[in-house]
C-alpha cells in the first residue's frame, strides 16, 4: 500500500511537470506582452526604459533559456515572483487558498449529502412519478450553467429584497455567520451543479448492482431493504460515483474562477483569471500547479477509497 | 482646467516663463506610519521627489522634467524651479497624480513604493488586495481641520457588472460609476432616490492606421473612411442619444473647436455614404476596398466599432477583423507596433497641449499610434508649448484642429457621458478627472453618521 502511493506520487510529480511545460509555452504562445501589461496603459515614453524592464523581468531570453531558468527555481522550491506585484508567487496563492478550500470542502460535502440519498431514492423508485420529478429537476440544473446561476442569486435578492450577501470575505473562525452568507451561494451554486452528474450515476450505478446475483441473494436470505441496500449494494455502486467524485474536482475548480469572479471573493480562481488577464507568467504557472497537485491529490484520495469500498481492489 | 492649491499654498511663474516658485502649505505632516511617523512635509520632500522622477526612465512622468533646469529648496516651505525653455503645460504636469510627492524614508527602506503607499492624504491605505478591496482608514493627522468627514471608504473591485448593480441596490456600496444608459435606468427603477451625476469624460475614442504606409497614406481613403461612419447612430444606440462626436482633439473646454465649426471638412464628420464612395472613387477604390483590422476585445467598446463595421460595408470599406484582447492590443495596436488599422481609446492628459504633443508629434514614440509626421504640425505643437499667453496658445490650438480636421490621421468616433450614481445618504461627492480615487471622498460624508 504504502510502496503504492510512492509510485502514484512519483507518477504526480510526472504530471506536474508536464502541466508545467505545456502551461509555461502555451502562455507564451498567448498573443501580447508581459512588459505592456506591467507598465499598463502609462506607456513609457522611452524604448530603452521598456527594454531595462524585459531585462529585469528575464524576458529578454530564448523561450527554452527562461523554461530552465524557471524549472531551476521550481526545484529549488523558489517559483517566482508576481509581475504584476512583485510579491512571491506561492505567498499569493497561500493568501488566497482559504476562500478556495473552504468552497471546495463545502460544496463537495453539499453536493453529495444531496446527491447520494436522492440518488438511492431515485433508483429505489424507479419509473415512479417521485423518480421523475427527482430527474426533471436534476436534469435541469444540469442544463443551467452555473455562471447564469450564479448571476440571478445575486440579480433577484437585489431586486426583490434589496439585499445581497455582504460583500468581501470574512474568515470562518473570525465571524462564522458572516463567512458561511459570503460563500453560502456560490457554494450552493458549486455544489448543485456537483450533486446532479453524481445523483444520476448514483442512480444508474445502484440500479445496475440491484439486478446482480448478489442483491437477490440478499433479499432471498429476508434481509431488511435497508440492510440490502445500504450495505450489500449501495457500497458496490459507489466505485464509478466516487471516480466521478475525483474527475469533478477539476471541474469545481474551473466554477471556482468564474463565481470568485461573480461574488467578489478573494480566492485561487480570481487570482488565476487576473494572472492570464495580465499575462502574468509566473502567477500563472504557480497557480497550474497548484490545481494540478489539487487533481493529483483527490486522484490519490479516490483511488485509495477504491480498496476501502471493494476488498477485493489490491494496490500492486 | 482651473487649478487648486492643495499642498502648495500657492504659487508664481515669473515673467519669461521659465521660474516657478511653489509656497508650501506650513504644517502639512506625512501619516503617522513607520519610517516616517508623522514628521512635517517641506520643500526638500518635493525636491527629492522631482529629482527622482526626472532620474527615472520610463516613469510615466519623468518627461515632464525634461525642460527642466534645476528644483532648489529656497527654505523649508519654499521651492524654485528654473527651466531651461518655458514649458506651459508644466503647473499643470505638476498637479497630475503620476507628480504626486512620495516619501524619500519608505524608498531608502524598501527600494522602491511598492510595498507600502504612506502619503499626506485626507484616508491612510491599511489593506490592498490586488484587484479585490482597497481600503482607507481617516486620517486623523490630515492638515484641514475636521477633514475628512468619513471613517474610512472601502473601494471593491467587482467585475462583474450585474454584480456590481446588485450590490448598489442591495445598498452595499454607496457609489459605483456607470457609462450606461441602461444600466443607470435599472439602478434608478430600484434605487429612486439615487443621485446622479453626469459629465463627459476625457476619454478620446478612434480608429487609427498606418498613415505613413500604403494604402493608409492616401488621405482620400481615410476621409471615404470617416464620411462613412454613422456617430449619430453609435450615440443613439449606446448612450440613448446622449453624448456627442469628437474631433481632433478631445473636448478640452476653451481650446476645442467643435465639429460643426471645423469649416469645409465638418462635412466629412456626418454620415454620407454617396460621398464616401465618392472619395474611395478619388481615392483609386471605386469597386470598393478591404482592409486588414485590429479589434481589441474590450466589453462595450468592441460592439461600438461592431456596429461601424456595417456603416462601412454600405459604404463598400469591408474590414478584415482579427480580434485581439487587450494584452495583444496593448503590446501592437495601442504602442504604434502594428500594420494596418485599429482602433482604441486613449485616456487624455490634463492639457491639451500635452494631448498633442503625445499622439500627434513626430517624436512621440508610443503614442503617435497613427506614425503622423508633419512638419506643420510639429511645429505648431512646439509653438503652443512655449506660449505663455493663454489667448495665443489657444489660437495656435485651435489654428492646428483647423490644419488636422480634413487630415484625418484619426479618425475620432463618439463619447457618451458618464453617470457616478451616489447613494441617497452620500453627499458631497464631487467627481474630478483626477485619477486618485480616493480623493473624490475628501469632503463627502453619510447623512445619518456611520
Amino acid at each position: 500500500m504504502r510502496q503504492y502511493i510512492a509510485r502514484r506520487l512519483l507518477f504526480g510529480l510526472i504530471v506536474l511537470w508536464g502541466a508545467g511545460i505545456i502551461i509555461f509555452f502555451l502562455m507564451r504562445f498567448l498573443p501580447g506582452d508581459a512588459v505592456y501589461m506591467v507598465l499598463g496603459e502609462d506607456v513609457s515614453a522611452d524604448p530603452r526604459a521598456l527594454d531595462a524592464l524585459r531585462v529585469r523581468l528575464g524576458l529578454d531570453k530564448p523561450i527554452h533559456e527562461q523554461y530552465l531558468v524557471w524549472m531551476s527555481g521550481v526545484l529549488r522550491a523558489d517559483l517566482g515572483k508576481s509581475l504584476q506585484t512583485d510579491e512571491p508567487v506561492v505567498g499569493q496563492i497561500i493568501s488566497r487558498l482559504p476562500v478556495t478550500l473552504e468552497l471546495m470542502a463545502l460544496s463537495t460535502l453539499l453536493g453529495v449529502v444531496i446527491a447520494i440519498p436522492v440518488g438511492v431514492i431515485s433508483a429505489l423508485r424507479q419509473d415512479t412519478r417521485l423518480d421523475y420529478i427527482l430527474r426533471v429537476i436534476t436534469i435541469s440544473l444540469l442544463a443551467m450553467p452555473a455562471f447564469w446561476i450564479g448571476t440571478m442569486l445575486l440579480v433577484f435578492p437585489s431586486i426583490w429584497f434589496r439585499w445581497i450577501p455582504p460583500l468581501g470575505y470574512t474568515e470562518f473562525f473570525q465571524d462564522p455567520i458572516s463567512n458561511l452568507i459570503q460563500v453560502g451561494f456560490p457554494v450552493f451554486v458549486l455544489a448543485t451543479h456537483f450533486s446532479t452528474s453524481i445523483m444520476r450515476l448514483t442512480r444508474s450505478s445502484l440500479l445496475e448492482v440491484l439486478r446482480q446475483d448478489y442483491v437477490r441473494t440478499a433479499w432471498s436470505k429476508g434481509l431488511r431493504e435497508r440492510v440490502v441496500v445500504a450495505r450489500h449494494a449501495l457500497k458496490n455502486a459507489m466505485i464509478p460515483v466516487v471516480t466521478l467524485i475525483g474527475i469533478h474536482m477539476g471541474r469545481l475548480l474551473g466554477g471556482t474562477v468564474i463565481l470568485e469572479s461573480i461574488f467578489s471573493l478573494p480566492g485561487v480562481g480570481r487570482l488565476f483569471l487576473e494572472a492570464v488577464i495580465n499575462r502574468d507568467y509566473p502567477q500563472v504557472q504557480a497557480t497550474v500547479l497548484f490545481y494540478a497537485l489539487v487533481f493529483i491529490i483527490a486522484n490519490l484520495v479516490v483511488d485509495i477509497t477504491y480498496g476501502w469500498l471493494d476488498p477485493r481492489i489490491k494496490f500492486q | 482646467m482651473i487649478l487648486v492649491p492643495d499642498l502648495a499654498e500657492s504659487w508664481k511663474v515669473s515673467e519669461d516663463g521659465k521660474t516657478y516658485t511653489f509656497h508650501l502649505r506650513k504644517g502639512v505632516k506625512w501619516q503617522n506610519l513607520p519610517p516616517l511617523n508623522g514628521r512635517e512635509f517641506v520643500a526638500e520632500d518635493v525636491v527629492w521627489t522631482y529629482d527622482r522622477i526626472a532620474k527615472t526612465p520610463g516613469s510615466a512622468s519623468a518627461t515632464w522634467f525634461d525642460p527642466v533646469d534645476k528644483i532648489r529648496a529656497v527654505d523649508r516651505y519654499t521651492v524654485e524651479i528654473v527651466m531651461k525653455e518655458p514649458y506651459v503645460a508644466f503647473l499643470v504636469n505638476m498637479a497630475d497624480p503620476y507628480a504626486v510627492i512620495t516619501p524619500k524614508e519608505v524608498v531608502d527602506a524598501d527600494g522602491s513604493l511598492k510595498k507600502r503607499a504612506i502619503g499626506t492624504g485626507p484616508f491612510i491605505l491599511t489593506e490592498r488586495v490586488s484587484n479585490i478591496v482597497t481600503k482607507l482608514r481617516r486620517n486623523p493627522g490630515y492638515w484641514e481641520p475636521g477633514i475628512p468627514y468619513l471613517d474610512g471608504v472601502d473601494i471593491f473591485n467587482i467585475v462583474d457588472l450585474s454584480a456590481q448593480v446588485a450590490a448598489f441596490r442591495a445598498s452595499q456600496i454607496d457609489h459605483i460609476g456607470a457609462s450606461d444608459k441602461g444600466d443607470l435606468d435599472s439602478i434608478l427603477r430600484a434605487q429612486p432616490n439615487t443621485q446622479v451625476l453626469k459629465h463627459l469624460g476625457l476619454g478620446w475614442c478612434k480608429f487609427h492606421m498606418r498613415a505613413d504606409k500604403p494604402p493608409w497614406d492616401n488621405i482620400k481613403l481615410r476621409q471615404a473612411f470617416a464620411a462613412a461612419l454613422d456617430r449619430q447612430a453609435e450615440i443613439d444606440t449606446f448612450y440613448s442619444g446622449e453624448g456627442r462626436s469628437l474631433g481632433p482633439l478631445p473636448p478640452y473646454s476653451r481650446f476645442e473647436v467643435p465639429i460643426e465649426k471645423l469649416g469645409e471638412s465638418s462635412r466629412i464628420y456626418k454620415r454620407d455614404v454617396k460621398y464616401a464612395k465618392q472619395l474611395l472613387a478619388e481615392a483609386g477604390y471605386p469597386a470598393g476596398v478591404e482592409l486588414p483590422f485590429l479589434l481589441r476585445k474590450q466589453s462595450g467598446f468592441t460592439e461600438r466599432i461592431i456596429r461601424y463595421n456595417n456603416d462601412l460595408m454600405e459604404a463598400n470599406i469591408k474590414l478584415l477583423i482579427k480580434v485581439i484582447d487587450n494584452a495583444e492590443y496593448l503590446a501592437t495596436g495601442y504602442i504604434g507596433k502594428y500594420e494596418g488599422a485599429a482602433a482604441g481609446c486613449t485616456g487624455a492628459p490634463a492639457d491639451p497641449g500635452e494631448f498633442l504633443a503625445l499622439q500627434y508629434h513626430s517624436s512621440s514614440t508610443v503614442y503617435n499610434q497613427s506614425h503622423v509626421k508633419d512638419a506643420l504640425v510639429d511645429k505648431m505643437i512646439d509653438e503652443q508649448r512655449r506660449t505663455l499667453d493663454e489667448g495665443k496658445r489657444i489660437k495656435i490650438i485651435q489654428d492646428l484642429q483647423m490644419y488636422l480636421a480634413d487630415k484625418f490621421f484619426y479618425i475620432p468616433l463618439t463619447q457618451g457621458y458618464s453617470y457616478s450614481l451616489t447613494s441617497s445618504r452620500l453627499k458631497g461627492y464631487t467627481p474630478t478627472i483626477s485619477f486618485n480615487e480616493a480623493d473624490v471622498y475628501r469632503y463627502t460624508w453619510l447623512e445619518g453618521g456611520k
